[in-house]
């Protein structure tokens, strides 16, 4: 399986989505540079964490108009699994790819630590190795990750089982505690957690929590194969 | 044709009655025309139809641009046209290319001098309808802020770029008008009265000849011939008229603020923190950005729309955000 790892300038944890496909999974990874529009026949698309073009206007509002957004909103169409984490999060809102928006932290700090999460969620390409109802323990790492979206659309979100992470605990002022979200279809997937960051042993507070992410997407596969 | 409702309002060249709902009226053009604040006037057969035509014809060049009017559709008889019912701002909104008419008693200025750029002056509709400056229209609270000023400026330059326009196709200047502006019931901003060469003037590019109601002030021709003519022309394909405009610089203020009932974290803290300094009396704070931009265009029309499309799609995000475009006139 291949994987394409999309890099915005200013994008910092590409590579550590890279080691998570090829060290963990043991599955090849590209990068798809954000003036690139050839997506290299990739099957699954993941937008990491860090800044895009520096986000002085708002997270991800300037990356949503790169050429590679184009080619990434049509192999979502297509039902394309796609990821975006943190920053990949907010480029996907901001790209109209997931409903909603993420505002500034309520406690205006950049939040850096662990938090619990629950697991709402098990048939999407990214939670698919998980039990509802389970906990996990994973890292956050940004400003801006207080999920906001209009009470109908919210309404929406969670009578469609929309919401796929939810904070066992108030974090950032996230409506009902959002953390993470899909499409109405359940192939494009949005989460403020770093999956990514919690694979390895050599990790502060390893768990390894995170590697059911990306042991879906080969579930997932392996089940559309099929 | 329907019974004849109650008048609503008859002025010296128009009747309006209710419409269909209570959001319409029907306005009907008189055959009358008058001049010198209501000196001068004669009953002129075929001209209320006339103004009709002429002034739905304008509207819809109007509509095309996407400039908001109170003009809705034509009515059931000749002479008569469908507006939406707007709340009218107490204001003449006299937009002048070429030195003519009454700015020639306030300035020594030869007649028909074309000005640097076009000029925007208001007249405060009252008994002897006086110039006004845009103190007096705050102070008398005529509209309900300047930034509303401001944007009835902005659409009536926007509207001379289209007059401007249209006109020379047609080997005619439009060498100044008159608008007025209205408030629907959603509280859009939108232009009303009539636009007819009663309110115009419009000459020949070439001879000078007198289009507009000139000919009637001045005895120089019948005005129903006129506007017939006028009329004629303006139904014509336009002449090719090569394009000298250069681009010009326009500076706009865009703010981008949280929506309302959306509480943002920032101006939570900043008012938690006035009322920690003692500001008690502080009620809320809504903390935004502003971002001045400069932009290079042919025409306000253009500025507008390119500004409002990035305002709209870059600058701010609609789930959470809302925008204020100010364009400088």
């Amino acid at each position: 399986m291949k994987f394409g790892v999309v890099v915005f300038p200013g994008s910092n944890c590409e590579r550590d989505m890279a080691d998570a496909v090829s060290l963990h999974l043991k599955e090849e990874s590209v990068f798809l540079w954000h003036e690139d529009t050839d997506l290299h026949g990739v099957d699954c698309i993941l937008l990491p964490g860090g800044f895009s073009y520096g986000d002085y206007l708002r997270s991800g509002a300037i990356a949503r108009f790169s050429p590679v957004i184009e080619s990434v909103k049509a192999f979502a169409e297509r039902g394309g699994p796609v990821l975006g984490v943190c920053n990949g999060f907010q480029v996907l809102t901001e790209a109209h790819l997931l409903p909603g928006a993420l505002m500034k932290n309520a406690s205006l700090r950049f939040q850096c630590e662990q938090v619990d999460l629950v697991v709402e969620r098990t048939d999407t390409p990214f939670s698919k190795t998980y039990q509802s109802g389970q906990r996990l323990r994973l890292p956050i790492a940004h400003g801006e990750g207080n999920f906001y979206a209009e009470p109908d659309v919210i309404r929406q979100l969670e009578d469609n089982h929309q919401v796929v992470f939810r904070y066992a605990e108030e974090v950032n002022g996230s409506v009902n505690r959002i953390a993470g979200i899909c499409n109405a279809r359940g192939n494009v997937v949005g989460m403020m957690p770093h999956p990514e960051r919690n694979l390895w042993k050599t990790a502060n507070n390893w768990t390894g929590d995170g590697q059911g992410v990306f042991d879906s997407v080969l579930k997932f596969a392996l089940e559309t194969v099929r | 044709m329907t019974v004849a409702s109650e008048i609503l309002a008859e002025g010296k060249t128009k009747v309006l009655r209710p419409g269909q709902d209570s959001d319409e009226i029907s306005v009907i053009f008189k055959d009358a025309a008058t001049a010198f604040n209501g000196k001068k006037h004669a009953v002129i057969p075929g001209k209320g139809e006339l103004n009709a035509r002429i002034s739905t014809l304008l509207f819809a060049l109007l509509a095309e641009a996407d400039i908001p009017s109170c003009y809705l559709r034509p009515g059931a008889q000749a002479a008569e046209l469908m507006y939406r019912r707007l709340t009218m701002i107490p204001l003449e909104v006299v937009v002048r290319n070429d030195a003519y008419g009454s700015i020639l008693k306030r300035f020594s200025l030869e007649e028909g001098r074309p000005f640097q750029k076009p000029l925007v002056e208001f007249f405060h509709k009252t008994n002897d309808d006086p110039q006004i400056a845009e103190a007096m229209i705050l102070e008398l609270n005529l509209v309900p802020t300047q930034a509303v000023l401001e944007k009835v400026t902005v659409l009536a330059l926007q509207i001379n770029e289209i007059f401007l326009r249209f006109f020379g196709e047609r080997g005619i200047r439009c060498a100044d008008f008159k608008l007025e502006f209205g408030f629907d019931r959603n509280g859009q901003l939108m232009l009303g009265d009539e636009l007819s060469p009663d309110n115009f003037r419009l000459r020949d590019i070439l001879t000078g000849a007198v289009l507009d109601k000139d000919v009637f002030r001045l005895d120089l021709a019948d005005l129903a011939d006129t506007y017939r003519t006028l009329l004629s022309r303006m139904q014509a394909s336009p002449l090719p008229v090569p394009e000298t405009l250069q681009p010009k610089t326009y500076t706009a203020e865009v703010y981008v603020q949280s929506r309302k009932n959306i509480l943002n974290p920032e101006s939570k803290a900043i008012l938690e923190g006035l009322h920690s300094l003692g500001y008690s009396n502080v009620q809320t704070v809504n903390a935004g950005k502003r971002f001045v931009i400069q932009v290079q265009s042919h025409t306000l029309i253009d500025a507008e729309k390119r500004l409002r499309q990035l305002a709209e799609t870059v600058l701010s995000n609609p789930v959470i955000e809302d925008y204020e475009l100010r364009l400088k006139p």
